[in-house]
């Protein structure tokens, strides 16, 4: 096997490991937002549910939660798991970033101080509007630098995937590896995920400075 | 024609009664000063006042609406000044963008920032932050303006400007109601002064009667105490 066949047969998996980043921030990183409000509810069973809730998902390792995921719906059912494989793994990802978010954004809300909420108040701004137009944008600009660090690890969580047998780049450089005895494709894994975590370090650096016009 | 009227109000937190019977009244036009030792209940009344707490009972009639100026300005600092401005008269007041610019140059030229509309909170001295925040309450047209302590977070050379925009209000005959520490201001700019101690009134009246002769020996002494120490 050449190297660039090698590369080629990798690019798949790299598309697929960028679809499980992409997909889990676009899911996660709203669903965190509604955990976060939820946990602020004013209906106590609500508040304690998912109290709960985000206490399992940081609690437990994610590799469980996905085998939980792919193989529940088959031991509590007996489910067809057949193509299911994908959406346990996004759900997984999901649901697990989303409580990790949750918290990052409780913590920046309540970093906010008292007067920003009072001064809304009695310029006569509603709930909403003060939490939409005042409250989270500053939030926003306090929590990037804790969003950048849970980007950066997911982009190398990814790989929990191969947990499942999903043919994203892990799973592929360790089949290619054990089938040709290369060390090549871990090589080729780990640039990749350098390469992609530096670009993400790129980004995250130009949507905090495009924050820093106040204090 | 009275704007305030506020009978017996009352409030607890827990256990600690803070206000224990207060009126106040505020006819149109006037400046009322409130002063009295720190802890003695002046800001919970203006927060009563102002809706940001609710009193535990009493009656309360405002005629018409009304703004209130911050020890600490709590300015919006992600936004410009300008922004501070317009977006509480778009969003709340449902006034046209064009408009709302138009008052909001008009009275930051007032208070002497005509030229800060671009700037950001965080580039402007905090004597400058508390006019901004000044103008931002003048925009919405309030009917009363309140202030507690607009000075207390800001160095005495700096204070001079921001009192100096408050004289000006109150030569316009804005309605006003002050809570401050700087007794030659109150002196200076009040119809009526009101002291605060525990909860209760001690004392009222016009700036002469409180600061000039006093009958009340607690009155006074906290006045000589204040001279002593500027
Ligand atoms: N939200 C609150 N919860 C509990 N106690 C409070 C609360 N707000 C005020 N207090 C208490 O009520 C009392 C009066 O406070 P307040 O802020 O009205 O005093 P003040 O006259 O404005 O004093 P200062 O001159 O220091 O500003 C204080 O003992 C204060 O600790
Ligand atoms: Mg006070």
């Amino acid at each position: 096997m050449t190297f660039s066949t090698m590369l080629e047969t990798m690019s798949a998996g790299m598309l697929r490991t960028c679809g499980i980043f992409v997909l889990t921030l676009i899911g996660s990183l709203p669903l965190g937002l509604v955990f976060c409000v939820l946990r602020k509810s004013r209906f106590a069973v609500i508040r304690w549910t998912i109290r709960g809730i985000i206490s399992v998902l940081r609690g437990t390792p994610l590799m469980l939660q996905l085998l939980v995921w792919y193989f529940g719906p088959y031991f509590l059912f007996g489910a067809n798991v057949a193509n299911w494989r994908f959406p346990a793994i996004l759900i997984g990802f999901v649901v697990n970033y989303a409580a990790y978010f949750a918290e990052i954004y409780r913590g920046g809300i309540e970093s906010m101080p008292v007067g920003q909420y009072e001064a809304a108040k009695v310029l006569g701004y509603t709930k909403v509007q003060t939490f939409k137009k005042i409250i989270l944008p500053q939030v926003v600009k306090r929590i990037m630098p804790s969003i950048t660090n849970e980007v950066i690890t997911l982009v190398k969580d990814t790989s929990l995937a191969f947990t499942l047998a999903y043919q994203e780049v892990f799973s592929l450089a360790k089949q290619i590896s054990a089938a040709k005895s290369s060390f090549m494709p871990f090589v080729i894994a780990g640039v990749f995920y350098f390469v992609a975590n530096y670009l993400v370090e790129i980004v995250m650096d130009r949507v905090e400075k495009s924050m820093q016009y106040y204090q | 024609m009275t704007l305030l009227s506020a009978k017996d109000i009352k409030k607890s937190f827990g256990d600690l009664e803070v206000l224990k019977s207060i009126n106040i009244e505020v006819e149109k036009g006037e400046v009322v000063s409130i002063i009295g030792p720190s802890g003695s209940g002046k800001s919970t009344l203006l927060r009563i006042l102002t809706g940001l707490e609710t009193a535990d009972s009493g009656t309360i009639s405002i005629e018409g609406s009304t703004g209130l100026v911050f020890q600490q300005f709590n300015l919006f600092p992600h936004w410009s000044v300008m922004k501070n401005l317009v977006d509480p008269q778009v969003c709340v007041a449902k006034k046209s963008l064009a408009e709302a610019e138009k008052t909001a140059r008009e009275i930051l030229a007032k208070v002497n920032l005509a030229d800060k509309e671009n700037a950001y909170p965080c580039e402007l001295s905090g004597g400058q932050q508390q006019r901004v925040a000044i103008a931002r309450a003048l925009a919405m047209n309030p009917d009363i303006l309140f202030f507690d302590e607009p000075t207390s977070a800001l160095d005495p050379e700096i204070t001079a400007e921001v009192l100096k925009v408050i004289r000006q209000l109150a030569e316009q005959k804005m309605t006003m109601v002050i809570i401050t520490h700087e007794m030659n201001f109150a002196r200076g700019i009040s119809d009526r002064v009101y002291f605060m101690e525990n909860g209760y009134w001690i004392a009222q009246g016009t700036p002469d009667e409180i600061f000039e002769n006093s009958s009340n020996e607690r009155v006074s002494n906290f006045i000589n105490k204040l001279n002593q120490m500027v």
